[in-house]
């Protein structure tokens, strides 16, 4: 509006640098000839009325600016911590910023900052918790292997029931260390450093694993044609959840024979795709979105082995590296589970020498 | 017979390992006292000690740092598994090797073996030790010494063992595999990050090259190379 005010007057005027300058030309227009003082006189006596009119504008603009300012400036600071709050990092705060103002503004800020801080305490609790917790159960297990072991060793304990003890043992301590993992991938309290990941290679390398498993059951897996490309993140993680699906589908896949895994590049060639297919009996599509729930277990499913963790250590971990994960039944029978990864660069990696 | 101590801070447990490793014929102690620990483990009467460095009251990582600072003993670690981060972090402060916890008592012996075969070569034998040499480093496997550009280096027994490895193979990579085989009694994990560690303290004793490279090199997919200069 002020400026639309400006332009009229240069246009009107004559050709014009900006506003200041517009005015300087209008008043020597007036009075080519007087000294400096006429000027003046001429001005307080005939003095164009929008002269006022703009110095209001032009204080109102300024003062606008301003206010505008004082008011997005904390908007803004209050947004970024809710961002990174948001993102896992509750260790922003708002108050440094916000200085000594006493308004709404400054209140909520000051309300976000005893939010945080109580949701990172209670965070900080929960993960000393499960630490704990996991140390507690982990040292009577501790106690009971040495104690199975003692027996077999000096009592020359053996048979079924021995052995059922010490597999019960490492059951209920890779459960402890299932959660313990997905506990840490929840808090985004991750071990390690990233690396660049050639996801051909860790593919090839989970699909000769698990084919190896399964043909030892009378199964098989394939993969079907390699695709090449590189995924910033921790190789580890990766391989894991890869290795979480597809020994999902070898578990509860039954009647399956065959699973397959199929990859390419999307569209945009941004992102690595990658499917494991089964024909088995699938989830009832009602249960879909819960199959990466911890403990979840298909009404489809006979009970099996499981602990019911590896999907959704496998959602965090793929989300942890800014991809996606998501199961859908396929139109001929059969689970669907679809991974797709952020590429970090197209081009596979040439081979050493 | 051999002496070994043992540190936990869980006084049940410490009795039920002590009685196995009775039955499997070694002289045990165990100890749960940190302060305690450190002095046994100095004392020179051991020859390895099992140390668990998750001990929520005596941090076992700090008793790791203070037996490193005066001895080279062979020190095997109780780390919780999937527990990366204390086990990197043992690995870097100089123990040999880890055992997750809880573990059968049975792999703990084998991995106690395992470590104890290649310390206890040395003892009784030839000292007309054979000399490997290559560029700025010799070594005197029997004796257990090392010297880089004349000076003598400590090295952990593991640290030593892979040295000694890559010195035999100087030129050549060796894979992680193997090192890992001969070098610790076991084959090497996808992802695990010993070898690694252990060759990056080694590197670190050693210094670079004076050409600024290091003396061991990352060969890539094929494990680690010794230069030869």
């Amino acid at each position: 509006m002020i400026v639309s005010t400006l332009g009229l007057t240069e246009s009107h005027r004559g050709p014009a640098g900006g506003g200041d300058a517009g005015l300087d030309i209008a008043a020597s227009d007036t009075v080519p000839q007087a000294t400096p003082g006429a000027v003046d006189e001429s001005d307080r006596r005939e003095g164009p009325p929008w002269v006022p009119v703009l110095t209001t504008l032009l204080a109102s603009l300024a003062t606008a600016l301003g206010m505008a300012w004082y008011v997005a400036k904390p908007i803004r600071t209050l947004r970024n911590a809710f961002d990174a709050a948001a993102g896992g990092d509750l260790s922003a705060r708002v108050a440094p910023t916000i200085g000594s103002r006493h308004d709404e503004l400054a209140d909520l800020g000051r309300d976000f900052d005893r939010m945080a801080d109580r949701l990172q305490e209670s965070m900080n609790r929960q993960r000393r918790l499960l630490h704990d917790v996991s140390h507690e159960v982990r040292s009577p297990l501790a106690r009971l292997q040495a104690a199975v072991g003692l027996i077999r060793l000096k009592y020359g304990a053996e048979g079924p029931a021995v052995e059922r003890i010490e597999e019960e043992i490492v059951r209920i301590d890779s459960l402890v260390a299932g959660l313990l993992h997905l506990s840490r991938l929840e808090t985004g309290d991750l071990s390690g450093t990233e690396d660049e990941v050639d996801i051909q290679d860790l593919v090839r390398e989970v699909v000769a694993d698990a084919n190896f498993e399964a043909q030892t059951m009378g199964r098989s897996v394939s993969w079907g044609t390699e695709t090449a490309g590189v995924v910033s993140g921790r190789a580890a993680m990766l391989h894991g959840a890869l290795e979480n699906v597809i020994r999902n589908a070898l578990r509860y896949a039954t009647g399956c024979n065959e699973i397959t895994v199929e990859t390419d590049v999307s569209d945009s060639g941004e992102h690595y795709q990658l499917r494991v297919l089964d024909t088995g009996p699938g989830v009832p599509e009602c249960e879909l979105a819960d199959v990466f729930t911890p403990f979840f277990r298909s009404s489809n499913s006979a009970l099996k082995d499981g602990h019911g963790l590896g999907l959704a250590i496998a959602r965090r971990a793929i989300e942890a590296h800014g991809g996606t994960i998501s199961a859908s039944n396929r139109r001929g029978g059969g689970l669907e589970v679809s991974i797709t990864l952020p590429l970090k660069q197209q081009v596979p990696q040439p081979p050493a020498v | 017979m051999t002496r070994i101590l043992v540190i936990d801070d869980d006084e049940k447990l410490l009795g039920l390992l002590h009685d196995y490793l009775v039955e499997e014929h070694y002289v045990v102690h165990v100890e749960s006292d940190a302060t305690r620990g450190v002095s046994r483990a100095l004392s020179g009467d051991y020859a390895l000690v099992v140390l668990d460095v998750m001990m929520p009251m005596l941090n076992g990582l700090e008793v790791l740092r203070q037996i490193r600072q005066d001895s080279t003993l062979p020190v095997m670690m109780l780390t919780a598994r999937g527990d990366d981060i204390d086990r990197v972090t043992g690995l870097e402060l100089g123990a040999d090797d880890y055992v997750a916890k809880p573990c059968t008592p049975r792999e703990l012996v084998a991995r106690i073996r395992a470590i104890l075969r290649r310390t206890q070569i040395a003892v009784g034998s030839d000292p007309s030790a054979v000399l490997l040499a290559a560029g700025a480093l010799t070594m005197w496997p029997e004796q257990r010494r090392a010297e880089w550009r004349g000076a003598r280096v400590q090295f952990t027994s593991t640290e030593f063992r892979l040295l000694e490895i890559l010195l035999r193979h100087a030129g050549a990579p060796v894979s992680k595999n193997d090192l890992s085989l001969r070098a610790l009694g076991r084959p090497h994990a996808r992802y695990d990050r010993c070898i690694d560690v252990h060759v990056s303290s080694i590197r670190r004793k050693l210094g670079t090259l004076a050409d600024g490279r290091p003396p061991i090199l990352a060969v890539h997919r094929q494990g680690y190379q010794l230069l030869k200069e």
